[in-house]
């Protein structure tokens, strides 16, 4: 029953008035309360500030410290009144709770204090109000997410005694704990930005074979540049595989993102290698080699700044998908809407409604 | 009955200032002593039942709503909804739609302290939904379905459909001496008088503050 409304009491049983007459049989007497005391003030000294209340306020919730027996244990015989040593700030909002059955969260308290507070006045939090209700819950994760970060920091400082695929995994991820990691983690970028360089320059045309036209340089220094790509796809397969091997759960990792990436960086290579002589397929093969572009993503271990952008557009993935899916829509209807408009026309370039997307999208998109 | 609509307290003739204020009506109910002398209730107990009244309704007054939402509060388990209405329109005796505390104090000054007969004319105002001074079976019957809603239907034994109905013609064929179909103020006084469980019954409100 809501606090105030105890008060209400006498209202409820005077209205039974309504039944009487017509009820067959006569009523049970209601309880009487012997021990009726008259209402008396408690003084409540909270580390030398002084709180007043009713007793039957703060009898109305008897399952916390103040409402139960355990106050006697606060009381002091001197001065006749219950002293407790804590914060008079957070004891306004506790026994605010009393007096008007909502329980608020002072913003301008810190989190832990006000916890520790109310589990030692034996109120538990998650009857904070509505209007409190949302605060509390953020700061209280802030809170664990920084006691969390705390934590891993302290980590570091570790036993001793971790196996060998622990301490390779932990090296691979914190490649600032050993002198060994930070080699291997320099290694591994240098080898991404060559491997990417390469895919690069392959392409550039580089002088002229006398009596033909340009070629890019792959085509003319193919053997160096064959060499380069396999010692780059030597280094990453042999860094994926020990890897593979330190992770503590083989099948989470081969899940994540960064080892797909890892796999579709190096995937081409060995297609290549088994498909070489196979002329039909050659087309394919080449297009493959798009995807060793990928490699460049293997920058993200290295850079926390890239990790921060894929899980920015991880986490609204949903609007850029509403974005998307409106640009269609309005692709479609207007696509459509082109089509017939210039069905009539013999010359028009707008032969179907997907022929009329390109030029939807182009103008859409403000390019002309 | 000194019912201050006060608009605010410094005299502002800001029109908008005024339809913000009058939202909030205040109310403030006569001196102590007034009270004292109209109801049978001693100080103490006033100040007991004042703030209990002031803490649920900050402004003052009681308007039908939380009048019913309060009601409801004390009988969780069926609508009292209908017989809160009944009730407040038998609280509210200046008919202003709401009810202020000196309204809630009389009214419970009566129940609780007031005489035999005091209580009975109470009852027979508050069955008597339009106040003509006859209770006929129609209003019985409203009054009757609103007291079994209120019940719900955690009654034993379960109670059929037409119970309500059928408790109104027990209670005509006791009530109503010169079988004219309704029952006037001093049938429901006699018969009630006349009646052990209902005079036991009275005995309820002794001791209730």
């Amino acid at each position: 029953m809501a606090t105030g409304v105890a008060a209400w009491l006498p209202f409820a049983r005077a209205a039974a008035i309504g039944w009487m007459p017509v009820a067959n049989l006569p009523m049970p007497i209601a309880p009487t309360d012997k021990n009726k005391k008259a209402d008396e003030l408690i003084i409540l000294n909270v580390s030398g500030r002084r709180f007043e209340t009713w007793r039957n306020t703060l009898d109305r919730y008897p399952d916390t410290l103040l409402g139960s027996s355990e106050k006697e244990f606060f009381y002091n015989e001197e001065t006749k009144e219950y002293f407790f040593d804590r914060d008079p700030d957070v004891f306004r909002a506790v026994l605010n709770f009393y007096r008007t059955g909502k329980l608020h969260y002072p913003r301008s308290e810190c989190i832990s204090a006000y916890d520790e507070e109310l589990s030692f006045f034996g109120i538990i939090p998650e009857i904070i109000g509505d209007c409190c209700y949302e605060e509390y819950k953020d700061r209280r994760r802030e809170n664990q997410e920084r006691l969390m970060d705390d934590d891993e920091d302290k980590k570091d400082a570790k036993l001793p005694n971790m196996t060998f695929r622990e301490t390779m995994w932990r090296a691979f991820e914190n490649p600032h704990t050993s002198t060994m990691a930070l080699v291997f983690y320099y290694v591994t970028g240098f080898f991404i930005a060559i491997s990417v360089l390469t895919n690069v320059v392959e392409t550039v045309p580089c002088g002229t074979i006398p009596n033909t036209k340009e070629v890019p340089c792959g085509e003319r220094y193919t053997v160096a540049f064959f060499c380069m790509d396999t010692a780059c796809v030597l280094i990453f397969t042999v860094e994926y595989l020990m890897r593979l091997f330190a992770a503590p759960s083989r099948y989470r990792f081969m899940r994540s993102v960064m080892s797909i990436i890892d796999v579709v960086a190096i995937l081409p290579y060995y297609i290549g290698l088994v498909m070489t002589d196979n002329e039909d397929v050659s087309g394919a093969f080449v297009t493959l080699r798009v995807f060793r572009v990928f490699r460049i993503f293997k920058f993200s271990r290295h850079s926390q700044g890239l990790r921060i952008l894929g899980y920015t557009l991880k986490s609204c993935a949903s609007e850029l998908g509403f974005l998307l899916f409106s640009l269609t829509m309005a692709i479609i209807i207007f696509a459509t809407v082109m089509f017939y408009a210039e069905k009539g026309s013999t010359s028009s370039k707008f032969t179907s409604i997907p022929a009329s997307f390109w030029y939807t999208i182009v103008t859409m998109t403000t390019l002309g | 009955m000194s019912s201050t609509h006060s608009l605010s307290c410094s005299s502002s003739t800001d029109s908008v200032e005024d339809e913000l204020e009058l939202s909030a009506v205040r109310h403030r109910p006569e001196g102590l002593d007034q009270l004292e002398a109209l109801t049978r209730f001693n100080r103490k107990e006033l100040q007991i039942l004042y703030r209990g009244f002031k803490n649920e309704c900050p402004s003052g007054v009681v308007n039908e709503d939380t009048f019913k939402d309060i009601y409801s509060q004390f009988f969780p388990q069926g609508d009292a909804s209908k017989y809160a209405h009944f009730l407040f329109n038998a609280f509210d005796t200046d008919k202003d739609g709401s009810v202020s505390f000196e309204d809630f104090v009389m009214g419970l000054s009566i129940l609780l302290r007031g005489s035999v007969q005091d209580k009975l004319n109470w009852a027979f105002n508050l069955y008597d939904i339009n106040k003509d001074g006859y209770i006929t079976k129609e209003e019985m019957l409203d009054i009757m379905k609103a007291i079994y809603d209120m019940m719900g239907k955690c009654t034993y034994p379960i109670l059929r459909e037409d119970a309500p109905r059928q408790h109104v013609e027990l209670f005509f064929q006791k009530m109503d001496k010169n079988k004219d179909g309704v029952v006037t103020i001093d049938e429901f006084i006699d018969c009630c008088q006349n009646d052990e469980n209902i005079m036991r019954s009275m005995q309820l409100f002794e001791n209730v503050i």
